[in-house]
C-alpha cells in the first residue's frame, strides 16, 4: 500500500508544508514526487525565529533523498510565507537552491513582474494600498509613541510596497524574496497561476496546467485566485497626516493646528486625531488583500482530496463558491494559521466538508500556527467547529520542536 | 440672527443632463450667531486641505441693519461652485436647512439634540479622496470625500450633492432622536436609519421651488416620471462608472419587497429600499390625490401640500419610536400614531401606507398597524396621568423612574427587568386644521427601555446568548394629562431574531464584527471600521453596528 505524506513543519508563526506523492515516471515506474508550499515566518520576536529553517530544509533534503523538488508553490506575497528560502540560502546552506533542484515554481498571477502593466484597475488599487501603507508608516513614525510589536509585525509582513534592496538579497523584504523565488528555476518553468477550473470567468480563460507540473497520476486543480486580483482590494480610509515624520500628530508643517474660533478645542482635536487614525484598519485591509490572492489548490490522489488554501479569506472563498469550484475534500490545511477569518463560514464550509460526509474516509485538518503573535490566532472555536461539526481529526504544529514536522499519511 | 446663503439644488452633471438652468438657490438660516467658517452654535465647517492643514473658512459678512440678513463673502452671484467659499457655505447651509425642516412646529416641534454630548456637528466638506461620505458619532462629524470622475476629467465632491449632504445630516439627526439604532443588530433597524436618511433628502428636494417647477414642467405635472426626486445620489452613482446608464445609488421609485418567508435580507441598504419605496409610492399617490381634489390648484401647490403632509407623517413619527431595536412595522405604527393622534377619523393616507406595507410584505395584514389602545388600559393610564405633573415628569429623573417602575404593566415593562428612563421631551406640535387654521398641542414624550436576551446562533466564537434593547414610548397630552400615544417595541423584536442571527453571521464572516479581544487592533486600540462585540460571561452585546451605514455600499 502506498502512502501520500504531508509534512507540516513547525516554522513557528508561518507555513512550510512538504507533500510527498507516489507517482509514476515516463516509463510508468513508481517514484515519489514532492511539492513544497511556502516556508516562511512572521517577523516577530518569538514567532519569527529564522533558525527554525535550518532543520526544516535539512529534513526536506533528507526526504527528497537526491530527487528533485518537483513543484514549489509560493501561495502569496506575505513574509510569513516567502522569506524562508532566501534566508536559508543565505545563512544555512548557500547551495540550497541547487540541492533542491526545483522543477516548477508557482506564484499567484499578480506576482508576475509585468502584472500591473497589464492590469490597470489592479494597478490603481495597488497604488491606493501602497499610499495607505506608507501613510501608516509615517503615522507610526510621527506618533512619538513606541510602536506595538503586533503593528510592527503587520507592517513587516506587508512590506511588499518597499522597493527591492540594492543587492536584492534581503530576506526581510518581500520584493527580494519574490524575485529570489522567481529565479529558482528557469522562466519557462516559473508559472504565474490563477484558477484552472470552472467556466471562463471575468473574460479570462481558466489557467492551463499543461506543462505546469510533472504529475502523472495525481490530479491538481487550482481553485483560486482570480486572474485579476483587483477584486480583492478593500476600501482604504484616507488618513490625514499633514505632519512631517517625527512631528506631533497634531502639527501641520511643524505648527500645532489651532481650532477655528467658535469650535470647541476638545471636539476639534478629537476630530483631527480620528482623521489621523484608522491606519491600523487600513493595514488589516492590505493584509487581507494579499491573503485573498493566495493560490488555493486541491490535490486528488487515489480518491483522497487534499486542499491547500494558503491564507485565503472569505472574499476568495466566496469567489470560489460563485465559480462553482468548491467540492468535498478529505483534508484541509487550515488557512491563515487558524485565524477566525481564514476558514470560511458555515455555509461554504459545508460545501467542502459536508455533513454527513459523502464517503467513509476519515477527514483531517491541520494547522501551522504559533501562539501570542497575532491577537485571536489561533481561533479555538474554528478548530472546535472543524472537529465537532465536520468530524475532522485535528493536527497542529504547536508543541513540536522547532523544525519538527507534523506528519499525516494517506494510504492508497 | 439671519443669513441668506446659496445651496445646490441639484447635482451638477444631473442638472446639465436634464437641461436644468438653475443649480443653486438661496435659503435663509436663523441661528444665535454666525462666524467665519461658516460656524454657528450647532454646526461648524472644518475644511482641511490635502496636507491636513485648515483652509481659511468663508468670511462672515454681518448685516448692516437689524432688518437685513448676513451672508458669507465669496458666495455672491455669479457663483463659482468649486470655490472654497461656496463649498464651505453650501455644506453648512444644507445641513442647517435639514435641521430646520425637522424642527419646524409641524414636524417635531422641538430643538434637536445630537447623538453625542457636544453642541456642534462638525462638517468636513473635503475629508479626503474616496468614494464615500458618512456620519461618525465618535468624531461628532459629517465627512464628505471627493473622487476622480470615471467619466470626465473632473473631481466629484460629495459635499456638493444636495442629496448626499441631506442624507448624511439625516443620519446625524436620527442618531440624536433614536440613539439606540447606532448599536442595533436588527437589519430593519439599520435599514430604517438608511431609509429615513433617504426620505430626508427627498423631502428637502421637494422644498426647492426651482427644482419642483422644473421637474413638473418637464413631466407634465407628475413626480412619478422623473428621477429628480426618487433618485438618491444620482451623480455619485453615475460618476463612479466610466460608461453605461446613469444609475443613482438608490432609487425610491421601486417595487422592492421583503424576502419571502425563510429568506433573510441582511443588507441595510437593500432592505431600506423596501421601506423608502413603499413610502415614496404613497407620496406619489398623495400628490395625485391632491391634484384630483383641487382642480384649481397648480400642480406645484399640490406637490407642496402633499409633501408637507408626507413630511409630517414620516418625520414626526420618529419621536414616537420606541427605544431600542425597531422593525419597519414599529415605524409604520409610529406613523399611524403620529397621524391618528390628531386626525382620529380621517386617514386615507394611513390606509394607503398600511396597504403598501402589506403589498410589500412588511406586515402580513392591515391589522398589524392598528394602534388602538384597549379602553381599559387607556382609562387606567389616564387615571395615573391625571395625578402627574408633566413638568416634574420631564425634569426629574427620579419622578420619571418612579412613574415607569410603578406602572410596569401599563407600559409593557417586564416585572423582572431593570429599566432605564430616557430624557423626556417637551414638544409643541402644530396641526393644520384646513383653511389655514392651526392648533398647537404640547406633549411630554416619555421613553423607557430595558434589555432582553435571546439565543445566538451556534459557532464561530459567539456566546450562547445576546442582549438587545427594547422599550416603550408614551406621549402625554401636557394640558389634558391624557395618553395620546403608547407604543411598545414590536414583539417582532423577538420574532426578528432570525434576521439578527443572519446579520451577525454575515458580519462575522465578512470580518465586519469583531468579538471580545478580536475587536482590538494590533495597536491595542479598538478597530474603527468594524462593529464591536462585547462579551460578558456568556452574553454578547454588539456596539457601533451603524458604522456600516456609509453613502457608498460597503457590502
Amino acid at each position: 500500500m502506498d502512502k501520500l505524506v504531508v509534512r507540516l513543519y513547525n516554522v513557528r508563526f508561518g507555513d512550510g508544508v512538504l507533500i510527498s506523492v507516489p507517482d509514476r515516471d515516463e516509463a510508468g515506474d513508481p517514484l515519489t514526487r514532492h511539492i513544497l508550499i511556502d516556508v516562511g515566518n512572521a517577523a516577530s520576536k518569538e514567532g519569527g525565529e529564522n533558525e527554525v529553517f535550518t532543520p526544516v530544509f535539512k529534513d526536506i533534503l533528507k526526504v527528497l533523498d537526491g530527487r528533485p523538488l518537483d513543484l514549489y508553490v509560493a501561495t502569496h506575497e506575505h513574509m510569513d510565507h516567502v522569506q524562508g528560502l532566501l534566508w536559508a540560502s543565505k545563512f544555512a546552506d548557500e547551495n540550497l537552491a541547487a540541492k533542491l533542484n526545483i522543477q516548477h515554481v508557482w506564484l499567484p498571477a499578480s506576482a508576475h513582474p509585468e502584472y500591473y502593466d497589464t492590469h490597470q484597475e489592479a494597478k490603481k488599487k495597488l497604488a491606493l494600498a501602497s499610499e495607505a501603507y506608507h501613510l501608516a508608516g509615517k503615522a507610526l513614525a510621527a506618533s512619538g509613541e513606541p510602536v506595538p510589536e503586533a503593528v510592527q509585525i503587520l507592517m513587516r509582513n506587508n512590506n511588499r510596497f518597499l522597493a527591492a534592496s540594492p543587492d536584492g538579497l534581503s530576506h526581510g523584504r518581500t520584493a527580494d524574496c519574490i524575485e529570489f523565488i522567481r529565479r529558482l528555476t528557469d522562466q519557462d518553468h516559473t508559472h504565474y497561476v490563477h484558477r484552472s477550473i470552472g467556466a471562463t470567468s471575468h473574460g479570462v480563460e481558466p489557467f492551463d496546467l499543461t506543462g505546469a507540473h510533472p504529475f502523472r497520476e495525481a490530479e491538481i486543480e487550482i481553485w483560486a485566485p482570480e486572474e485579476d486580483s483587483s477584486e480583492y482590494y478593500g476600501r482604504f480610509k484616507p488618513t490625514a497626516l499633514g505632519a512631517a515624520p517625527g512631528a506631533s500628530p497634531l502639527a501641520v508643517d511643524g505648527e500645532v493646528a489651532l481650532p477655528p474660533a467658535g469650535v470647541d478645542a476638545g471636539a476639534f482635536y478629537n476630530l483631527v486625531t480620528r482623521r489621523q487614525g484608522g491606519f491600523v484598519d487600513n493595514l488589516l485591509a492590505i493584509d487581507k488583500a494579499a491573503n485573498n490572492s493566495s493560490i488555493v489548490f486541491c490535490l486528488e490522489w487515489r480518491g483522497w482530496k487534499l486542499l491547500f488554501p494558503g491564507d485565503a479569506e472569505l472574499r476568495s472563498w466566496k469567489e470560489m463558491n460563485k465559480e462553482g469550484v468548491l467540492s468535498p475534500i478529505h483534508f484541509l490545511k487550515i488557512g491563515h494559521h487558524g485565524s477566525h477569518n481564514g476558514t470560511p463560514d458555515a455555509e461554504l464550509l459545508a460545501k467542502i466538508l459536508p455533513v454527513p460526509a459523502p464517503d467513509n474516509r476519515q477527514r483531517r485538518a491541520a494547522v501551522s500556527t504559533f501562539p501570542d503573535t497575532y491577537s485571536g490566532i489561533p481561533h479555538q472555536e474554528t478548530f472546535d467547529e472543524l472537529r465537532d461539526v465536520h468530524g475532522c481529526i485535528l493536527s497542529t504544529t504547536m508543541g513540536l520542536a522547532d523544525g519538527e514536522a507534523q506528519i499525516l499519511e494517506f494510504e492508497g | 440672527m439671519k443669513i441668506k446663503a446659496p445651496v445646490m439644488i441639484q447635482d451638477q452633471m444631473v442638472a446639465r443632463s436634464k437641461q436644468m438652468l438653475k443649480m443653486t438657490e438661496a435659503i435663509w438660516i436663523e441661528e444665535a450667531f454666525f462666524l467665519d467658517g461658516p460656524i454657528s452654535e450647532r454646526v461648524a465647517v472644518i475644511d482641511f486641505d490635502d496636507q491636513g492643514a485648515l483652509r481659511p473658512g468663508a468670511r462672515f459678512k454681518p448685516p448692516t441693519t437689524s432688518q437685513e440678513a448676513g451672508s458669507y463673502v465669496g458666495t455672491e452671484a455669479p457663483i463659482d461652485i468649486e470655490s472654497d467659499a461656496f463649498i464651505q457655505v453650501n455644506a453648512f447651509a444644507t445641513v442647517h436647512q435639514t435641521i430646520a425642516m425637522f424642527e419646524e412646529p409641524d414636524t417635531l416641534g422641538r430643538r434637536l439634540t445630537w447623538g453625542f454630548d457636544a453642541p456642534q456637528l462638525l462638517v468636513v466638506p473635503r475629508a479626503g479622496k474616496w468614494e464615500n461620505a458618512y456620519y461618525e458619532r465618535e468624531s461628532h462629524s459629517l465627512q464628505f470625500f471627493y473622487f476622480q470622475s470615471a467619466r470626465y476629467d473632473d473631481q466629484v465632491f460629495t459635499c456638493l450633492s444636495h442629496d448626499i449632504v441631506a442624507h448624511e445630516t439625516g443620519h446625524a439627526i436620527i442618531d440624536g432622536i433614536a440613539p439606540d439604532l447606532y448599536d442595533a443588530i436588527s437589519p430593519q433597524s439599520l435599514a430604517l436609519h438608511e431609509a429615513v436618511a433617504d426620505l430626508t433628502a427627498l423631502l428637502l428636494a421637494f422644498r426647492s421651488r426651482a427644482l419642483t417647477r422644473s421637474v413638473l414642467d418637464q413631466t407634465g405635472g407628475s413626480i412619478e416620471k422623473s428621477t429628480a426626486f426618487s433618485a438618491i445620489a444620482e451623480e455619485f452613482g453615475a460618476q463612479r462608472k466610466a460608461s453605461g446608464q446613469l444609475r443613482p445609488l438608490r432609487s425610491l421609485l421601486n417595487q422592492e419587497h421583503m424576502p419571502s418567508s425563510g429568506g433573510a435580507r441582511t443588507s441595510p441598504h437593500e432592505l431600506s429600499e423596501v421601506l423608502s419605496g413603499a413610502l415614496y409610492t404613497v407620496m406619489v399617490r398623495m400628490h395625485e390625490d391632491r391634484k384630483k381634489g383641487n382642480p384649481d390648484w397648480s400642480t406645484g401647490k399640490a406637490l407642496f401640500v402633499a409633501a408637507e403632509q408626507f413630511k409630517r407623517m414620516v418625520l414626526r413619527a420618529l419621536d414616537y419610536l420606541p427605544p431600542g431595536e425597531i422593525s419597519f412595522a414599529d415605524y409604520g405604527r409610529a406613523i399611524t400614531c403620529a397621524d391618528k393622534a390628531f386626525f382620529p377619523s380621517l386617514g386615507k393616507e394611513r390606509r394607503w401606507i398600511a396597504e403598501e406595507f402589506v403589498r410589500r410584505g412588511i406586515v402580513s395584514k392591515l391589522e398589524e398597524l392598528d394602534v388602538r389602545l384597549e379602553p381599559e388600559r387607556e382609562q387606567a393610564l389616564n387615571q395615573v396621568l391625571s395625578q402627574l405633573d408633566p413638568k416634574t415628569l420631564t425634569e426629574s429623573d427620579w419622578a420619571a423612574y418612579a412613574f415607569a417602575n410603578e406602572n410596569r404593566e401599563l407600559l409593557d415593562i417586564p416585572a423582572d427587568r431593570p429599566l432605564r428612563v430616557r430624557p423626556r421631551l417637551d414638544v409643541t406640535k402644530r396641526f393644520w386644521l384646513g383653511a389655514g387654521r392651526t392648533q398647537d398641542v404640547r406633549e411630554c414624550i416619555f421613553k423607557v427601555s430595558w434589555d432582553t436576551e435571546e439565543q445566538n446562533p451556534a459557532g464561530r466564537g459567539l456566546p450562547n446568548r445576546r442582549q438587545i434593547t427594547v422599550g416603550t414610548t408614551l406621549a402625554i397630552d401636557w394640558n389634558e394629562r391624557k395618553v395620546r400615544i403608547l407604543l411598545t417595541s414590536d414583539s417582532a423584536a423577538h420574532t426578528g431574531s432570525k434576521d439578527r442571527d443572519a446579520l451577525l453571521l454575515r458580519l462575522l464572516a465578512e470580518d465586519r464584527l469583531r468579538i471580545g479581544d478580536n475587536a482590538v487592533g494590533p495597536d491595542g486600540q479598538p478597530l474603527r471600521s468594524v462593529a464591536l462585540g462585547e462579551v460578558s460571561g456568556d452574553l454578547l452585546r454588539v456596539r457601533k453596528s451603524a458604522r456600516m451605514l456609509h453613502i457608498g455600499r460597503s457590502e
